[in-house]
């Protein structure tokens, strides 16, 4: 369920846009599926439908979603791989973040690589287990 | 848009009109519960007609916002797409058709219920408010007051400080036009202004009044109390003061045409010609040629006399506007020779500034008697007084009776030597026990001695010279009314008749003959030289309509013609000396607006008071003509 | 972008208190404009000269680009008006308003109004009086949308309604919103609701316009501030009024 907070700092249809995404990610919505009309949404939301208009807007400039004219709009075949790809690059982000940290505090790459072995370990991650090499 | 407004006003107001419905429920209920008390159903139809429609009109107009000032709701309405002055249309249109609904509910209920709409009438008091019934002035006030309250309505919920300033503005208006104009409306009616004379400022006062409540109420800021007065005063100061102007304007201009009125004032016949004064001239109809002539113009002809070949009257002039003075005029009866005998108007006379009350004229013509009293804040002393016919000789002569009473000449004793004076008490001294005086007058040595005491007033009988005084009085003790003759000089009474009431009597023209209608149902006819009662008819459920005068002799004393209500119409029956009837003419109008009988030769006049109309009958054709 | 309605130069004071002087603002079609101020300061009284209720001291009106004098009573056909604690006439019924409204308005949308009546639960037997609170408010919703408005004026309607009642009343203008793409003037000094769906945002303050601004721009200036100086507020509408009004 999309959620939005009228006082956060983030632009409401920024929410909106978000919320999208995340759900195309977490692979509740797939490419194909109908997302709720604009009046629904807003009502839903309780917000302006001139908000969720223009986050559908660049949702579709983005090509996440496409808008097919009199049946509303759906998320669009590339939308995964977009968005696939956006996860990667916020991860890559992420990890050459922690990297940088890293080097600051003083580790080498090997220290960081055993760092994060026992750290997915203390988490519990089948990754190892299910056949990974070490 | 329109069309809603007016029915939710409708809707709103539908208690005061179940309001105004039990009002005259009640009212009909109270005349038809209580016949016998004429004088309470008088006053409940003068209250119904005169306070409740017009306070039920005050109420309609007053609340005529109060359903927009609640909770604000007026907001709410001014921002509907709709004119202003639609609003302010529909809402009174409304108000105007509810108490139209209520005024003609009335109407109908006065003219259906059976004898309500004669006890109406009977209050018309037309003199009073100068030709209008009372029911057309409870309605015009009606409509004044609804339409002073619903103009003052829109300035503020407090609906009790509307109805309250309504009041008070239309009081003042009215009042303010009413000594405004007097000083000059007066002089050119001729006359005391009456009631009508406002009618003017009753109707423009309150148009002027809704005009400015329309014009303000479309421009005004409805939230703001001040400013709402503040804007009505704008528009309502000029436009009240068009409306005095225009009103004064109407006043007048109605007061000039027909100040002088029609209505007839005293018939008289003499030497088979019939005279009366009306609209500001004196006519003489004469039966020889059956022509109705002008033969004088008088400023306000009222009242007049005739005797000895000459007629005496009164005219008044108005010396500044706001002094009127009465004088004494003499001239022939074909109208020529008219000249005053300034009795009240030279300034050296004992009459001066008094008003002659009663006159008439010695059998020789030569010489004129007449009372007067002094108006105002005089003493009300009476005077009587005598000046020959050229003006010359002026006497006077104080009369020793209280101011409660009021003077008459009736006639003359044998010779035309002394007058005869009838002095009747006012409604406050009779109650308190004065009785009616009978005096002869001698105008030359002024000494006055009392004939009679406590007789009835001997109206509408001849005036002339009289050696027998046909008078009735009632006798205490048996409830009886007897009609009795009384000798002049000598002052031997005797009895004519004795019944229940004498209803009339009247003189033939020679006094050989005295018939009378007593107890309501015997004709008869006296003679006095036989000293009996000659000829004697019961008449059987005789309905003489309402009793005025309907008594008269017809050709020259050769039959007698009396009113009589027949078949539910009012007819005039011929009698001849037999007391058997020998015709009966239908008269021309209702029975009820018949006054006036007189009969002169072979033909009848008869008044019909209500239109101010006189009529002609001829007895030989059996037709009728109005002349007047 | 064309406007609906300007005023110009508007002027009103009662009596010796001026409300407010040289007002001038404009609406955008199809936009939803938030008009903020604390009670007293004049939101009643400009949105009752908008809507021809009292005329003002001085300044002119436009409506569709059409000069409006006191008086006239067309351009009111375009305008729904919701105003505060709506009384209305208390006598009549609910069905009665109705009727009584479609009278005034060209373009009532008599089905629409059932439907409105359906959905809101309400009798068109009940007199208006006996309504609660809430269901005063969806009538007069109902009331003044199935007039069809082109630019839709609300006056604090939902001051002392309880917030379940007032989000669907938000839900009901923003449908109408979606569906028809009414302009809107909301006036109110209860500022959650209208944070959601404000488009443009007016301040009126000590008499005058103190903002007349696109929210968005207001709220990325707002933010900026508050994160260079360091507060971590919850942000938002409330803050930014009370900042214009402080």
């Amino acid at each position: 369920m999309i959620k939005v907070d009228p006082s956060s700092f983030v632009p409401i249809y920024e929410q909106i846009k978000a919320g999208v995404r995340g759900r195309i990610a977490g692979a509740a919505l797939k490419p194909g599926d109908g997302l709720p009309s604009i009046r629904d949404l807003a009502a839903e939301l309780i917000v302006n439908p001139n908000t969720v208009a223009r986050a559908y807007r660049e949702l579709e400039q983005e090509g996440i979603i496409t808008t097919r004219q009199g049946k509303g709009c759906f998320v669009s075949a590339r939308s995964e791989s977009i968005v696939r790809e956006e996860k990667r690059a916020a991860l890559d982000l992420t990890i050459a973040r922690a990297v940088d940290e890293a080097a600051r505090f003083g580790y080498s790459a090997d220290e960081f690589r055993l760092a994060v072995e026992r750290i997915l370990d203390g988490r519990g991650s089948r990754s190892r287990t299910r056949g990974g090499k070490t | 848009m329109f069309e809603k407004i007016f029915r939710k006003e409708w809707k709103d107001k539908l208690d005061l009109l179940i309001f105004a419905l039990a009002g005259i429920l009640i009212y009909v209920l109270a005349f038809l519960l209580l016949p016998g008390r004429r004088d309470l159903v008088d006053i409940l139809t003068g209250a119904v007609t005169v306070i409740f429609l017009p306070f039920v009109g005050l109420l309609l107009g007053a609340g005529g916002f109060a359903a927009e000032f609640k909770d604000d709701a007026w907001a709410y309405l001014f921002s509907r797409p709709v004119k202003r002055s639609t609003v302010w249309l529909a809402k009174y249109a409304a108000l105007l058709t509810i108490l139209a609904a209520v005024l003609l509910l009335f109407a109908v209920v006065v003219r259906v219920v059976p004898g309500l709409s004669r006890t109406v009438a009977d209050l018309g008091a037309k003199d009073l408010s100068g030709g209008f019934s009372l029911m057309s002035l409870g309605f015009l006030l009606s409509w004044a007051l609804l339409t002073v309250g619903f103009s003052l309505s829109f300035l503020t919920e407090r609906q009790y400080a509307v109805v309250f300033s309504s009041l008070l503005i239309w009081a003042l208006l009215e009042f303010g036009a009413f000594l405004l104009w007097l000083p000059f409306l007066a002089p050119l009616a001729g006359s005391p202004v009456s009631a009508a004379a406002l009618a003017p400022f009753t109707i423009l006062l309150p148009i002027g009044l809704a005009l400015a409540s329309l014009l303000a109420f479309a421009r005004t800021d409805f939230s703001q109390p001040a400013r709402k007065v503040r804007d009505f005063a704008k528009f309502g100061l000029p436009l009240l003061l068009a409306a005095l102007v225009l009103g004064a304007v109407w006043s007048a201009a109605a007061a000039a045409a027909g100040g002088r009125g029609r209505a007839i004032y005293d018939l008289q016949v003499y030497d088979s010609s019939a005279y009366f004064a009306g609209r500001g001239k004196v006519f003489r109809f004469d039966a020889a040629d059956g022509r109705l002539r002008t033969i004088a113009k008088a400023r306000v002809p009222l009242g007049f006399e005739i005797g000895g070949g000459k007629m005496v009257f009164i005219n008044y002039a108005f010396e500044t506007r706001r002094s009127v003075s009465a004088d004494l005029w003499m001239m022939n009866t074909d109208g020529s020779g008219a000249a005053p005998l300034n009795v009240t108007s030279r300034k050296d006379s004992p009459f001066f500034g008094r008003h002659p009350v009663s006159f008439q004229i010695s059998p020789d013509g030569r010489s004129v008697v007449f009372a007067a009293r002094g108006t105002g804040k005089r003493p009300a002393r009476w005077l009587l007084g005598s000046i020959k016919a050229d003006g010359s000789g002026l006497r006077s002569f104080p009369l020793d009776v209280d101011e409660g009473y009021w003077i008459r000449f009736v006639g003359w004793t044998a010779g035309g030597r002394d007058a005869l004076v009838f002095a009747v008490p006012s409604g406050r001294s009779a109650a308190e026990g004065a009785a009616t005086r009978l005096f002869r007058f001698d105008p030359e040595t002024g000494a006055c001695r009392l004939l009679a005491e406590d007789i009835q007033y001997p109206s509408g009988d001849r005036r002339g010279v009289q050696r027998s005084f046909a008078f009735v009085s009632r006798c205490e003790d048996d409830r009886s009314t007897v009609l009795g003759l009384m000798d002049v000089e000598s002052g031997d009474k005797r009895e004519v008749v004795r019944d229940s009431s004498i209803d009339w009597y009247r003189w033939s023209d020679d006094g050989s003959r005295l018939a009378f209608f007593a107890g309501k149902r015997t004709l008869g006819i006296y003679s006095p030289a036989e000293g009996r009662v000659t000829v004697r008819r019961e008449l059987e459920d005789f309905d003489p309509g309402r009793l005025g005068p309907s008594l008269i002799w017809v050709r020259g004393g050769a039959g007698l013609a009396i009113k009589q209500v027949r078949d539910g119409a009012g007819h005039l029956v011929l009698l001849d000396a037999d007391l058997s009837e020998t015709g009966a003419l239908p008269l021309p109008f209702d029975v009820d607006e018949a006054g006036w009988l007189v009969g002169i030769g072979a033909y009848v006049l008869v008044l019909n008071w209500e239109e101010d109309q006189l009529w002609l009958a001829d007895l030989d054709a059996g037709t009728w003509r109005k002349i007047y | 972008m064309s406007e609906v309605l300007r005023v110009a130069n508007l002027a009103k004071s009662f009596g010796r208190k001026k409300v407010f002087e040289g007002l001038s603002l404009s609406l955008a079609k199809g936009k939803v404009h938030g008009l903020l101020g604390r009670n007293g300061e004049g939101k009643t009284t400009l949105i009752r000269i908008i809507t021809g209720v009292i005329p003002a001291d001085r300044g002119e009106l436009f409506f569709d680009g059409r000069a409006i004098r006191f008086g006239d009573a067309a351009y009111k056909r375009a305008i729904g008006y919701i105003p505060e604690d709506p009384f209305f006439f208390g006598g009549m019924r609910v069905g009665e308003l109705l009727d009584f409204n479609a009278a005034f308005y060209p373009r009532w949308d008599g089905p629409r109004a059932e439907d409105y009546l359906r959905v809101f639960g309400l009798d068109r037997d009940v007199r208006v009086r006996a309504l609660s609170r809430g269901l005063k408010l969806k009538l007069g919703f109902a009331a003044a949308l199935a007039a069809r408005p082109g630019l839709l004026v609300l006056d604090d309607p939902t001051s002392g309604i309880d917030v379940p009642t007032r989000q669907d009343f938000l839900r009901d203008i923003i449908r109408e919103l979606a569906d028809a793409g009414t302009t809107v003037l909301f006036a109110t000094h209860m500022v959650h609701e209208l944070e959601r769906i404000v488009e443009h945002l007016f301040i009126l303050h000590g008499g005058r316009l103190v903002l007349d601004e696109d929210y968005e721009a207001v709220r990325e200036r707002h933010d900026e501030r508050m994160a260079a100086g360091g507060e971590a507020g919850p942000g938002g509408l409330e803050d930014i009024f009370r900042s214009f009004v402080a």
